[in-house]
């Protein structure tokens, strides 16, 4: 009795009508759709790039992709002895020395910072300033480079040479993998160091079983990321002495003593040459898409690389 | 020597001091943990004003009190946990076995090993069921060989009665497991390098009803080799399980004019929970607490 009143209620018809007036959120609605928008833009003209590369580059790629990876540099684009060999060598190169360098270094620095380090005042100023190293210019590492690693130290590094480079890049990088280890390594829950704490574990024993195995996969995300942001700079590369012209040696992938010598080639660099060059012989614009293509799959295959590792790291912390 | 002059309840200079002398099951009347005058601070921030209790072997005592009463605080005080925030400062007397843990000679990797802890969220590492349980013993080097730590994965997790359960899938994860399994690993995994006192942080807030009972029958099982130390929000759980109760408040403190933390009184539970002498434990444990 009570119940079928209530149904019959005013009050009850109007809130019935008040949840079944579903008015139109017409400000989230357009909020949404500008955010799709952003989305589309970013990806179109991404898309863009890569169309017009890859369609500039269709020619050498598919008329001779083997003679250019493995041809050099040469005057005139026409040459079909024309190709990257010597810039994929030094890349690959100036990446080992980032992967030694940069590596080791950044992720120790960062597990000091997260946990050894007190949370002071200057332990805030050193944070601090290495976010700001992160945002300066590469030409600004690319003077440090020639400044401490080919004039200063031309003895151990051979002056303008891979080796200096492949620093120059590890300094480059250096704050980034800072960033990103610590971020990996702030995310370890609580929760599994005050664990293995409480069974007696050292610090380092802490360190080494579980902070370590679980912040992996973040440390390697973002570490080979930051490499390959740092193999795809030209601008340091130019002022520590990527040679320009013709480069007369033409060292394989695993000859050591090119590390050293004073003359060497990067992707990024053969690019901003065939580039150049393009104003006076037209056909070296089809040998830049074409380098520009290399790169992009160089970067692509690092990044690969990190996803696996990522992914493998990840099924091994459960 | 300690039955026939009990150190229980100092802060209370009442006739209950007389029933303290009862006989407590299972006691030895040894004490584990003396605590004189224990004030902890976070900073400028104190969070627990001198609090003095003594804790007994083979007993379970139980720490209750709303939240921010620093119960949680003071049980971190006893294996130094509370070390890892860099703020922490403990000041007064805190004893384990007469050894003040305190003192700078004091390792506190050895003091943690000693006195192990059950976390409020069950926190199994990522590994394996069997890694989490060897992995104590292999950081203290208690195991030489393979078989050695076989043996002690298994005592533990029987223990624990987790073994039949588990026994089967060593190998797998232990995310896999539900969540009370999960915290009676984590009991195997502090029983597994053989502690004199195991501290449960509301080991049983994360727990159903099911699980709760499981770990309560463990806590009662063990404690014939083990001194219990038990941070708890629900009255019951204390009443059914401990000895003894400590009823921590947090009142304004008049120096720092901040919430801190108050041990109003610690006694044999039965006391506390049917004529406690303070009536603010009695407004608690009534459930008038304002």
């Amino acid at each position: 009795m009570a119940k079928a009143r209530l149904i019959g209620d005013r009050t009850n018809k109007m809130m019935v009508q008040a949840m079944e007036r579903r008015a139109a959120d017409v400000r989230g609605r357009v909020f949404q759709i500008t955010l799709l928008v952003t989305l589309l833009i970013s990806l179109f003209i991404l898309g863009v790039l890569i169309v017009d590369v890859v369609v500039d580059a269709w020619g050498v790629l598919t008329g001779r992709p083997s003679g250019f990876l493995t041809g050099t540099m040469r005057s005139l684009s026409g040459d079909p002895k024309l190709g990257v060999h010597q810039a994929l060598v030094g890349t690959f190169w100036i990446a080992v020395f980032v992967a030694v360098f940069a590596f080791p270094i950044g992720i120790g620095a960062a597990i000091w910072l997260e946990e050894y380090a007190l949370k002071n005042r200057f332990t805030r100023f050193i944070e601090l300033n290495i976010r700001n190293l992160a945002g300066v210019p590469s030409i600004v590492y690319g003077l440090l480079g020639l400044f401490l690693f080919v004039k200063s130290l031309g003895g151990l590094t051979g002056g303008k040479s891979i080796a200096s480079a492949g620093i120059t890049l590890a300094i480059l990088v250096l704050p980034i993998v800072i960033i990103t280890a610590q971020e990996a390594i702030r995310a370890v829950p609580q929760g599994l160091k005050e664990g293995a704490y409480g069974v007696g574990a050292t610090k380092w024993t802490m360190i080494r079983s579980q902070v370590l195995p679980y912040a992996a996969p973040g440390i390697f995300t973002g570490t080979l990321l930051s490499m390959s942001r740092g193999i795809g700079e030209a601008a340091p590369l130019l002022l520590v002495g990527a040679v320009s012209g013709r480069l007369g040696s033409n060292p394989g992938f695993f000859d050591f003593s090119a590390i050293n010598a004073e003359a060497f080639m990067a992707m990024p660099v053969i690019i901003v040459e065939w580039v150049q060059n393009s104003g006076r012989d037209p056909g070296f614009a089809e040998a830049a898409a074409a380098a520009i293509v290399v790169l992009l799959v160089f970067v692509i295959l690092m990044n690969a690389a990190a996803i696996f590792l990522r992914n493998h790291f990840e099924k091994k912390r459960g | 020597m300690e039955q026939a002059e009990p150190e229980a309840s100092p802060r209370l200079g009442l006739d209950i001091d007389r029933t303290m002398q009862a006989a407590v099951p299972n006691s030895t009347g040894d004490t584990v943990f003396e605590v004189e005058d224990l004030n902890v601070y976070y900073g400028d921030f104190r969070a627990v004003q001198d609090a003095t209790f003594t804790v007994y072997e083979h007993e379970i005592t139980a720490m209750i009190g709303p939240s921010g009463c620093g119960k949680t605080t003071v049980l971190r005080c006893f294996n130094r946990m509370n070390d890892l925030i860099p703020t922490a400062r403990v000041e007064g007397r805190l004893d384990f076995r007469k050894v003040p843990i305190y003192d700078p000679r004091v390792d506190p990797v050895e003091v943690r090993r000693r006195i192990g802890m059950v976390f409020q969220k069950p926190n199994p590492f990522p590994k394996s069921i069997y890694d989490n349980i060897a992995f104590g013993p292999r950081v203290c080097g208690m195991a030489k060989k393979k078989s050695d730590l076989d043996d002690i994965v298994e005592q533990s997790l029987n223990r624990a009665a987790l073994w039949d359960e588990v026994k089967d899938r060593l190998k797998d994860s232990a995310l896999g497991l539900s969540g009370g399994q999960q915290q009676r690993l984590c009991i195997a995994r502090a029983i597994a390098v053989d502690p004199d006192v195991l501290l449960m942080d509301e080991p049983c807030s994360a727990l159903d009803p099911i699980a709760t009972a499981r770990i309560e029958d463990l806590m009662q099982e063990i404690k014939n080799d083990y001194t219990i130390v038990i941070v708890t929000h629900n009255m019951q759980q204390a009443a059914r399980i401990s000895n003894r109760t400590a009823f921590f408040t947090a009142q304004l403190d008049s120096i720092t004019d901040q919430r801190c933390g108050l041990l109003v009184e610690y006694d044999r539970t039965e006391t506390i929970f049917s004529n406690p002498s303070d009536e603010r434990t009695e407004n608690y444990v009534t459930g008038r607490f304002g």
